[in-house]
């Protein structure tokens, strides 16, 4: 079946049942077959890209851009890898490419305080947008490899097998990135202060 | 007694998984279970911020445009693209191509470079006779004006020349300028300097 789904795209899916239905037909030049391809994952690769830049603007040219760079190579398109995660693998690899080359535009995260951890909950203490914000500033300074799997692991709740396949390594690898991905946001986040009762 | 598990293994332990054993280690060693806990907490955090809504939606007015500024886009690159690959050509066929074109350009420059080769062996031979007739003493008597007029330009170019500076006559030969002179004849004005040498020789 096609990978993902929405309400705009249920006369094409009718049309193109699977994956490679779809790239049969716009390779074929099936008129709204591209179309449909852009709408059944613009959304989802939008927002992967903007996990990585952080903006609007460049989050919409880098999707854009996974949808020409896709295009391009449907020609090599095999059934053996679902066409999402050959989308995923162009975008992770694009914004990667991107962050190596512009560094994000982060807020300055806050001195490490001195703090117990186990005596606070930090998801009590603090507000969630404000939580989010410094997650994103802190993920921003992971390495390339950890934040992709980070990304893609908490955010896009892939399975490590999948992120394995975008990424490119063995899911033992993907898991490893993943737990010392935890370990540096652990130190790079800000940690709330603890009121020191009297 | 098993040694302490790696970070996949915790990992596993931390989303609901892992190994019996794993987990029965981490129950009694601090130092697994502070990173263990310390894991948790952060994917507790992660999902907490995604509930969150950690990327703004843009307007649902911008995905109904979305896929025409794609195709726009593309419209754009393949009017962009250089022609070669406008044309379909892959990588691969490029590459194909190219090798087939400088075995090609070999063969042919194999074939060639007979002729200079003859050339220069017929050039070699008239050295030697003209080192014997220098060793006899150099008879210029023999020695006319030219009167082919194929070589008029040359005698026109070679009698306006000031020989005390060629370099500003441009009519001295760089390294190599013999060869690549050979090379852009054409079949034709190489078949017939080949026979000006013959006739040159037998002279």
């Amino acid at each position: 079946m096609l990978s993902g789904s929405t309400d705009l795209v249920v006369d094409g899916a009718k049309q193109f049942a699977s994956d490679e239905a779809l790239v049969r037909g716009c390779l074929a030049g099936s008129p709204g077959a591209f179309d449909l391809l852009v709408q059944l994952h613009q959304r989802t690769l939008y927002r992967l890209c903007y996990r990585f830049v952080d903006n609007h603007e460049d989050a919409c040219d880098l999707t854009q851009e996974v949808f020409l760079r896709a295009h391009r190579g449907l020609a090599r398109f095999r059934s053996q890898s679902s066409l999402s995660t050959r989308l995923y693998r162009i975008c992770v690899n694009l914004c990667l490419n991107r962050v190596s080359v512009k560094r994000p535009a982060t807020e300055p995260l806050r001195p490490e305080r001195q703090t117990d951890h186990r005596a606070v909950d930090p998801v009590d203490r603090l507000d969630r947008s404000q939580r989010a914000r410094q997650l994103r500033g802190a993920i921003a300074r992971l390495p390339p490899r950890q934040r992709a799997v980070v990304v893609l692991r908490v955010y896009h709740e892939m399975p490590h097998h999948e992120i394995a396949a975008i990424v490119g390594s063995s899911v033992g690898a993907v898991k490893a990135n993943y737990f010392h991905a935890m370990g540096n946001l652990r130190r790079l986040m800000p940690q709330p202060e603890v009121k020191v009762a009297r | 007694m098993m040694g302490h598990p790696g970070p996949a293994e915790l990992v596993d332990l931390a989303e609901g998984g892992g190994a019996p054993e794993t987990a029965a280690h981490v129950e009694g060693c601090a130092s697994c279970r502070d990173d263990l806990n310390g894991l948790t907490a952060m994917i507790a955090i992660h999902e907490t911020a995604r509930d969150g809504g950690d990327v703004p939606e843009p307007s649902p007015l911008f995905w109904t445009h979305f896929p025409r500024r794609v195709g726009t886009a593309l419209e754009s690159a393949v009017r962009h693209e250089p022609g070669w690959r406008a044309s379909g050509l892959t990588v691969r066929n490029a590459v194909f191509a190219l090798t087939v074109a400088i075995t090609i350009g070999m063969v042919a420059g194999v074939a060639i470079s007979r002729v200079p080769r003859d050339g220069r062996a017929e050039a070699s031979n008239l050295g030697s006779a003209s080192t014997a007739l220098s060793t006899a003493g150099p008879d210029y008597s023999e020695v006319g004006p030219v009167v082919d007029p194929r070589w008029a330009v040359v005698v026109q170019m070679a009698e306006a020349a000031g020989w005390d500076a060629p370099e500003a006559t441009e009519l001295f030969a760089m390294d190599g300028a013999a060869d690549r002179a050979i090379f852009e004849l054409s079949t034709d004005e190489r078949r017939e300097l080949r026979r000006l040498l013959e006739i040159e020789l037998r002279q």
